[in-house]
């Protein structure tokens, strides 16, 4: 009797571990295999918390590395935190120059590397520079001591007054929304060449600055990409990105309408339907090339603020991961409380995979 | 009964379209599996092998065309060729093609990875060259290599052959990599011709009859008629070429890897030289 309770005591043991262990496997198991309906091919998307990568016929095209892993010597911190966990500007960059010389495990020193973005033609010029220097110009250049702290350039070899004042006159202030918080925002692409068919890539390191610490990392973002000259993208936060290559998308984000837009004026050029709360919806149509119903939000004068999609498939989650990356580029805030988001100047996007039917949001602020 | 019927047809047609010296060009497309996705409404299929076979009284010319080639497509960005099964079917990519290449073809055949193995397996196997420097990626595709036969040659059945024309080096340059597998693939397609020279009239009809269900295509069977009778009875020359023959460079569409030749007119011209010579 006594053996008997054992055995079912045992039993039970077994169950419950092996019921925990599968539902951690379902909780982590967020990858999905499709063909991505714009982009026509194969691709693997996977999303855990706070990491995401996508593969194109297995090979991995784009990489948010998870807080549970080092890169280039830094772990970074879950994106919608931000606090003594996110490591300085200084601590970020300085183990990224270290790992040049191969000093971190499966970080081999590249055969080339070049500054990104508008920073590119200085590369040789501020690698030239002793670290605290390189340090100091480097956040120059990027634009993060403002548009003044471009004069700071002037004192460092390879800089002349016409390329500061390009610098200044190209110069915005970025700026992100992380939990009704807003912060200022920029980010630095570096581009890394370690050799062989596929040893291209670039990388993207994105910091906020908070009021106690100054710049601190929120994000690094891999990308297997030949060029990005040829692109000519907008990438919020990088020094040059010029907003106006968002046009079409922010125009198809928001079915052809503007910001602002009368609700009136909505109804009569949608034909949708008057819902609750000042809503107008329209079923069957189609973004990113997936079916979806649309509804249209409006504030309290009556104006255009937030666009809804809602897809029919939960697959819809993860292509639509993919077609705003395609877009927007990286995200801010990656699979929490399964929502992962966006953000513009103006503009945070927002899918929400928690549902059969996910959601993605515009909304306007 | 069917047989009989297109035996029938084949009768009563004494000069097909193929018939009297002309030459008719042909889009093959191999394609990854057909299924829906997402937008519900689409063939998830990419076209991994594009071909365009002129047949001929003087025999068969295959001109292999590199599906990453950069192509507009409508009410969409740039995208490479090979997706243009997916968002357009075999009609987008013979389109493209012939936008591209400046052809006029009009004719299509589309035929599935999954399906090959049938087709390869009614026709009772294909033998091919396969070289000692391959075998490694042959290996891994295919399982394993067949044992050579008397000929020298290595006898595909259907499974096999479906490794044999999907095999890919992944550690090399995708272009590379690509012309490697159009190689094979030619190989391939060049010993069926042989084989259906070797074949009568009619059991060449009959293994056509048995194929035509498995594969996708706007053929007429006048057409199917006179492809088998100029195989047949054409001299037999076999000619291969792959474009791009010119130079060209790599650019980006979209998330893609696309390659783009630099002197478009030169390789039309280089292109309607390889088809007319």
């Amino acid at each position: 009797m006594i053996f008997s309770k054992l055995k079912l005591k045992n039993l039970i043991l077994i169950i419950t571990i092996v019921v925990t262990l599968f539902s951690c496997t379902l909780a982590y198991a967020a990858t999905s295999t499709f063909t991505h309906p714009e982009v026509g091919e194969n691709m693997t998307v996977h999303i855990n918390y706070d990491g995401a990568q996508f593969d194109i016929y297995g090979f991995p095209y784009y990489v948010v590395p998870s807080p549970s892993r080092s890169h280039r010597g830094v772990k970074v911190n879950k994106s919608e935190r931000i606090n003594k966990d996110n490591a300085s500007f200084d601590t970020a960059i300085t183990r990224l120059f270290d790992s040049l010389s191969g000093k971190y495990k499966n970080f081999p020193a590249p055969k080339v590397f070049r500054l990104g973005g508008i920073a590119e033609p200085y590369t040789e010029a501020i690698m030239a520079l002793p670290i605290e220097k390189r340090l100091e110009a480097l956040k120059a250049l990027g634009g993060f001591n403002g548009i003044e702290g471009y004069d700071a350039l002037l004192n460092y070899p390879g800089f002349t007054s016409d390329d500061v004042a390009t610098l200044k006159q190209e110069h915005r202030e970025y700026r992100v929304k992380i939990r009704n918080n807003i912060y200022p925002y920029r980010v630095l692409q570096f581009y890394f060449d370690e050799g062989g068919a596929y040893g291209y890539f670039n990388e993207r390191y994105a910091f906020v600055e908070t009021k106690g610490r100054s710049w601190v990392l929120i994000r690094i973002a891999k990308e297997n990409t030949i060029s990005y000259a040829q692109r000519s993208k907008y990438i919020h936060g990088l020094s040059g990105s010029n907003p106006q290559d968002l046009a079409d998308a922010n125009s198809e984000a928001l079915y052809g309408m503007s910001p602002g837009m009368s609700f009136n004026e909505v109804l009569a050029k949608t034909n949708g339907v008057v819902g609750k709360k000042n809503t107008i919806t329209l079923n069957n149509v189609e973004l990113y090339r997936m079916p979806c119903s649309l509804t249209f939000h409006f504030d309290k004068g009556n104006g255009l603020y937030k666009t809804t999609y809602e897809f029919t498939q939960r697959q819809s989650y993860y292509s639509a991961f993919v077609s705003l990356y395609i877009r927007y580029y990286d995200p801010l805030v990656i699979n929490a409380n399964k929502k992962t988001a966006w953000n513009l100047e103006n503009m945070l996007i927002e899918i929400n995979g928690g549902t059969k039917t996910p959601t993605l949001s515009f909304e306007i602020y | 009964m069917k047989r009989a019927i297109i035996l029938l047809i084949a009768l009563l047609i004494p000069i097909s379209a193929m018939a009297g010296g002309e030459t008719k060009q042909v889009l093959l497309l191999g394609t990854d599996d057909i299924m829906r996705d997402l937008t519900q409404s689409a063939e998830m299929s990419r076209a991994d092998a594009i071909y365009v076979a002129s047949l001929s009284d003087e025999g068969v010319r295959l001109l292999s065309i590199e599906r990453d080639y950069r192509v507009s497509l409508p009410d969409q960005p740039d995208n490479k060729l090979a997706t243009t099964t997916f968002f357009g079917g075999p009609e987008l990519c013979m389109d493209s093609v012939n936008n591209l290449l400046s052809l006029e073809l009009s004719r299509y055949v589309q035929i599935s990875k999954d399906t090959v193995a049938e087709a390869v397996n009614i026709i009772g196997g294909v033998s091919v060259a396969i070289h000692e420097d391959e075998k490694p990626v042959l290996r891994k595709a295919m399982g394993y290599i067949p044992k050579q036969g008397n000929d020298g040659l290595y006898k595909l059945n259907g499974k096999l052959a479906v490794g044999f024309l999907s095999a890919r080096e992944d550690n090399i340059d995708d272009i590379e990599s690509n012309a490697r597998r159009n190689d094979r693939q030619q190989r391939f397609l060049s010993a069926v011709m042989d084989l259906v020279r070797s074949k009568s009239f009619d059991e060449a009809l009959g293994i056509a009859d048995k194929i035509v269900p498995l594969i996708k295509t706007n053929l007429t069977m006048a057409d199917i008629v006179g492809l088998i009778r100029t195989v047949q009875t054409g001299k037999g020359e076999f000619r291969y070429a792959r474009s791009p023959i010119t130079e060209y460079s790599r650019t980006q569409a979209g998330l893609h890897q696309v390659i783009e030749v630099n002197d478009m007119a030169l390789e039309i011209q280089k292109v309607d030289e390889f088809f007319k010579e």
